[in-house]
């Protein structure tokens, strides 16, 4: 939906034309701007864009006849390599797989192959797969004239392995979570006479198996213009487990949520272009299904009241989307203009569970959502070369969201528990004009200065705020010294503000009043970034960056505060010799922030820090073609640590336990030619990786009276992966 | 220590590294000791003549054969004439390398040379490649963050190959984190979207030859770029939970994080920036306490849905 908007704050603002344009509707604005933008375009036609376009190309002395490059020698036919790879992987703790690409433990297999074919017409095929046989494998095929038409097959697997060492007494029977059938409730989880020996283990991983066919063709209009039409198509399973919670009353369990579900894509695209324009058309369809209708479970805890023995949770409702959108660019003598316009849809109709499982469920407004949700997006981007040495860009997008679902009472029965009245659904809309102007100014053939402004503008609803606006300016000064050496400095502020606050009060539970929610709050943003780097032809590189962001929110008295962000890296590569190179590096980031509380629902009387802190450091050698070029060499080393230091004060300071990761990881490799097309590789990867987290550290699945939790997951393990790979060359 | 003193230090530090590395110089090709803007010049005046070669690429490997990077063109498309559109189906080396002029006489008049070392002025050098590549991928090149950074397309590619390296995934992270190095760090935390080990890419979710939005996205927004691979949260679900339905950015980190599922802040600090109701919301709590706010899934615990619920009795977001 496309409303007039007319916000009291535009015309308190006098920022000339661009706040005029801003204050048109949106429809007319983008059309105001459009013909701004052709207007500049076509008054600034001087030329400042004379590159080396092979369009442009004086071809009034070419004799391209006697052009028989007798020298030329593309390759034809068959080359690449294939290869078969054995190894040993230590999957005792399978987030060691999160480097491997497996957490099978023992001796695992993987074949991967590069592989093409290249006829002398220019017809091409490609085949490669990396790591085929692990979790994390892929292969793809391609086929095709390149430039022409291509078909492209492929298959790619993606793993995320959290736990597999973590134990909970519950079953999974597909939609069901389920307790031995001998399972003797408690009030608390210390009075579950069964817990010890009813542990079970759980595995929280989760793999995806993406499958996709596509292919692109191209062709001339004209000798001048040309078209490309393509489509993509990707099936999707996922499957595995996740952590979650589920409660009766203030009565929580954590489970491993099976999930099983797919996703089928297709992605469609034709485009026009010739020179200095593109013109075309984009389109996508999505549907998500989900294999599990509901998560049901069975309460470890004795009734409170009534027979509240199972719960049940949604889970992720099948859902559609589709996209289609239009653009064009295009320009000349520098100047270049793009427009966009898109429409999405998003929509889901998934039959509703009962609002209780326990008892007679009181009658719902419908049997399903029918939730639709309108995105609309346009998009209007001018850019141009004013002078040889000034070039400005301004750009304007604006974004609407619109949830259309019909907003219903609906009976509320709290934890499968108890009647709580109705309520009505909210429906959550945004509309977002974001303006840019930036320009960029060539002092000298090494220096520039660029400086910009930004608006942003939002306006939601069933908010505590109905509009949000942040202005910005950045000012960015680059040198470069030399060819090899160039520094740049760039420093940014953007202020927050918006409406007046006025906390909702359609809710149960309304807000302290002297709270401001964080992404909604005032906020004064200063960001400033130190570059530099140095790249020599002998080999010698070396950079260095220093970033800092500090976040004021300084209309906040209950809520997110202050949040400061420092961070800094160098890193160093040199290329010694062609067969010899080193490299290293170092990161340090540290991440504060603070906020206040009041226990007495009126200004603060507790606070709360948080010091993150984040280093990283890394070295590596390549040494290739020792042993008379049979053998090549490698090792890398990395590592990381994080740690996060919590402290609330309340009367007394209390710091929370610990909160951390460490790793270690070594790469090493060698590689030795066997012969001529047969080659043997040996991989050792190492991982020595420790975690603790103060909600989980030192507790046990009783610890908390009313959470039957996982216990302490953390993580401590040294994991090794051996392996050996025979290649044969082509 | 405090992080303005910090600030500080580091600054000293890397000033000082800037001024260290001011005294080394280089130099790659024969006019590398000529002022850029007179090579420049050079090539505009050149290239506007037009004087091309005789034999095309057959004159310029009567010098340049030796050399294995300059043959290796012949082993990807563009070395290879029978692949329509290719450079060497049309102007040959000097489709790219510009018209040779008098180069073959001596050497040392400057021909359009590629890379961060090149004289020619990045947007001179990437008019080349986009005279061919210039397809929907990079409608929005133009005034986008890497061309406005005058960032080569050489800084990423090579043609000079069989394969460009970025094409393989292990060294497309590699190549991103050479610049983008707060993003390296990130990757490396505790929580991360898997970039460090490359089941993903940064080209999963960025288009690094510019998109219609701040980040160069592939989608239009932030959450339309996480449905891309969490469907599940597209919904639309009837019980919303607001920062979640206005951007996944208000509570993630997709880079990486020191916290676990690449928050901004951990629970229950995290959710009491927002949710500040009369009763146990409010409330602070202590890290020497054991109980269901501080431990297990934190507010989780009870509110599990936190991505929002298509429960009828969901509002409170516990089913």
């Amino acid at each position: 939906m496309v409303q007039t908007i007319h916000p009291a704050s535009y015309s308190r603002d006098n920022k000339g034309m661009i706040m005029q344009i801003m204050n048109i509707s949106t429809p007319r604005a983008c059309f105001s701007l459009t013909l701004l933008a052709w207007a500049i375009s076509g008054v600034l036609n001087t030329a400042h864009a004379e590159g080396y376009e092979i369009q442009k190309a004086n071809r009034s002395g070419v004799k391209s006849d006697s052009w028989s490059c007798k020298q030329c020698q593309p390759k034809t036919g068959r080359q690449g390599n294939a290869s078969a790879t054995l190894a040993y992987n230590d999957g005792e703790d399978s987030r060691f797989g999160n480097r491997t690409g497996t957490d099978k433990d023992g001796l695992v297999g993987a074949v991967g192959a590069d592989m093409q074919y290249q006829a002398e017409s220019g017809y091409h095929t490609r085949l490669e797969a990396d790591k085929l046989g692990f979790d994390t494998g892929s292969a793809k095929l391609t086929t095709g004239q390149p430039g022409h038409y291509q078909i492209q097959l492929g298959y790619k697997g993606l793993a995320n392995y959290q736990y597999n060492q973590l134990k909970s007494p519950y079953l999974t029977d597909n939609d069901k979570m389920l307790l031995p059938e001998n399972w003797v409730e408690g009030a608390t989880t210390q009075s579950m006479p069964l817990l010890q020996s009813s542990l079970i283990e759980q595995d929280l991983s989760i793999t995806r198996d993406r499958f996709n066919l596509g292919g692109y063709y191209a062709g001339h209009i004209s000798s001048s213009s040309r078209y490309k039409a393509s489509v993509n198509y990707q099936h999707e399973n996922r499957s595995g487990a996740k952590k979650t919670s589920a409660n009766i009353l203030t009565n929580s369990v954590m489970l491993a949520h099976p999930i099983d579900d797919s996703t089928d894509e297709i992605n469609a695209r034709v485009y026009f272009g010739g020179a200095g324009w593109q013109a075309g058309i984009n389109s996508q369809i999505s549907q998500y299904k989900n294999d599990h209708q509901a998560l049901l479970w069975q309460s470890a805890y004795t009734p409170t009241f009534g027979a509240t023995y199972f719960g049940q949770n949604a889970v992720a409702p099948d859902n559609k989307a589709y996209r289609i959108a239009a653009e064009a660019s295009g320009g000349q003598n520098g100047h270049n203009i793009l427009m966009h316009a898109g429409i999405s849809n998003m929509s889901q109709d998934e039959a509703f569970l009962p609002a209780t499982i326990n008892g007679p469920s009181p009658v719902l407004p419908t049997g399903n959502l029918d939730a639709q949700v309108d995105i609309l997006d346009m998009v209007l981007k001018y850019s141009g070369r004013i002078t040889q040495d000034l070039s400005v860009q301004a750009s304007y997008n604006y974004q609407d969201r619109e949830n259309k679902t019909a907003q219903l009472d609906f009976p509320q029965v709290v934890t499968d528990s108890f009647h709580q009245g109705a309520e009505q659904n909210r429906l959550y809309d945004k509309r977002s004009k974001q303006f840019d102007l930036k320009g960029k100014y060539r002092l000298t053939p090494s220096a520039y200065a660029e400086a910009g402004y930004s608006r942003d503008e939002v306006i939601y609803s069933e908010l505590d705020r109905q509009s949000v606006d942040e202005s910005g300016l950045f000012a960015k000064l680059s040198y470069r010294y030399s060819p090899a050496w160039s520094a740049w400095l760039k420093g940014e502020t953007l202020d927050r503000n918006g409406s007046e606050y006025d906390p909702v009060t359609s809710t149960q539970s309304p807000s302290n009043p002297w709270l401001r929610k964080s992404y909604l709050a005032d906020r004064k943003r200063q960001k400033v970034t130190l570059h530099t780097d140095y790249q020599s032809d002998i080999g010698l590189s070396v950079g260095a960056s220093l970033h800092s962001i500090d976040d004021d929110y300084d209309h906040t008295l209950v809520g997110l505060t202050q949040v400061s962000y420092l961070g800094y890296d160098v890193s160093a590569q040199y290329l010694i010799s062609d067969n010899l190179s080193v490299n290293a590096y170092l990161n340090q980031d540290w991440h504060d922030s603070d906020q206040a509380g009041s226990n007495r629902f009126s200004t603060p009387d507790w606070y709360s820090t948080s010091e993150e802190k984040s280093t990283l450091i890394g070295a590596g050698i390549a040494y290739q073609n020792l042993l008379d070029n049979r053998l090549d060499l490698g090792l890398d080393y990395s590592y990381s640590d994080g740690q996060s230091d919590t402290e609330v004060t309340y009367g007394i300071n209390s710091p929370y336990g610990d909160y951390y990761s460490r790793k270690h990881n070594i790469n090493a490799y060698a590689k030795y030619k066997l012969a001529d097309s047969m080659s043997l590789r040996f991989d050792w990867l190492f991982e020595k990786y420790q975690d603790a987290n103060w909600q989980n550290q030192n507790t046990t699945w009783d610890t908390v009276p009313n959470v039957l939790s996982f216990g302490d997951i953390s993580h401590d393990y040294n994991a090794h992966y051996l392996g050996l790979t025979l290649s044969y060359q082509m | 220590m405090d992080i303005g003193l910090k600030f500080k230090s580091i600054t000293q530090v890397m000033l000082a590294l800037m001024l260290s590395i001011l005294s080394l110089s280089t130099l790659a090709t024969p006019w590398d000791d000529k002022p850029p803007e007179e090579v420049v010049a050079t090539l505009d005046k050149k290239f506007a003549e037009g004087k091309y070669s005789a034999k095309g690429a057959d004159t310029c490997l009567m010098c340049h054969k030796k050399s294995a990077t300059v043959m290796a063109i012949f082993d990807g498309v563009h070395g290879n004439p029978n692949v329509k559109d290719s450079p060497m189906a049309d102007l040959q080396c000097e489709a790219c390398h510009g018209p040779l002029g008098n180069h073959n006489k001596g050497g040392k008049e400057p021909m359009i040379t590629f890379g961060q070392h090149s004289p020619v002025p990045a947007q001179k050098q990437n008019s080349v490649c986009m005279s061919c590549h210039n397809d929907d991928q990079r409608i929005a090149w133009k005034g986008n963050h890497h061309d406005n950074a005058d960032i080569p397309c050489s800084s990423c590619h090579q043609v000079h190959v069989a394969k460009d390296p970025i094409s393989d995934k292990a060294n497309e992270v590699a190549i991103c984190t050479q610049c983008h190095t707060q993003q390296k760090a990130d990757m490396h935390k505790r929580s991360s979207h898997p970039l460090q080990w490359q089941q993903m890419v940064c080209s999963d979710c960025h288009n690094p030859h510019g998109s219609l939005n701040d980040a160069s996205l592939k989608q239009m927004s932030v959450n339309e770029n996480c449905y891309s691979c969490h469907a599940e949260k597209r919904g639309p679900k009837l019980w919303e939970h607001a920062p979640v339905t206005d951007n996944c950015a208000n509570c993630h980190n997709p880079h990486g994080s020191v916290n676990e599922s690449m928050l901004i802040s951990k629970p229950p600090q995290l959710c009491q920036q927002c949710h500040a109701s009369d009763g146990h919301s409010s409330n602070a709590y202590f890290g020497n306490q054991t109980n269901a706010f501080t431990s297990g899934n934190s507010c989780m615990n009870c509110h599990g849905q936190v991505h929002g619920s298509n429960h009828p009795s969901g509002k409170l977001l516990q089913r």
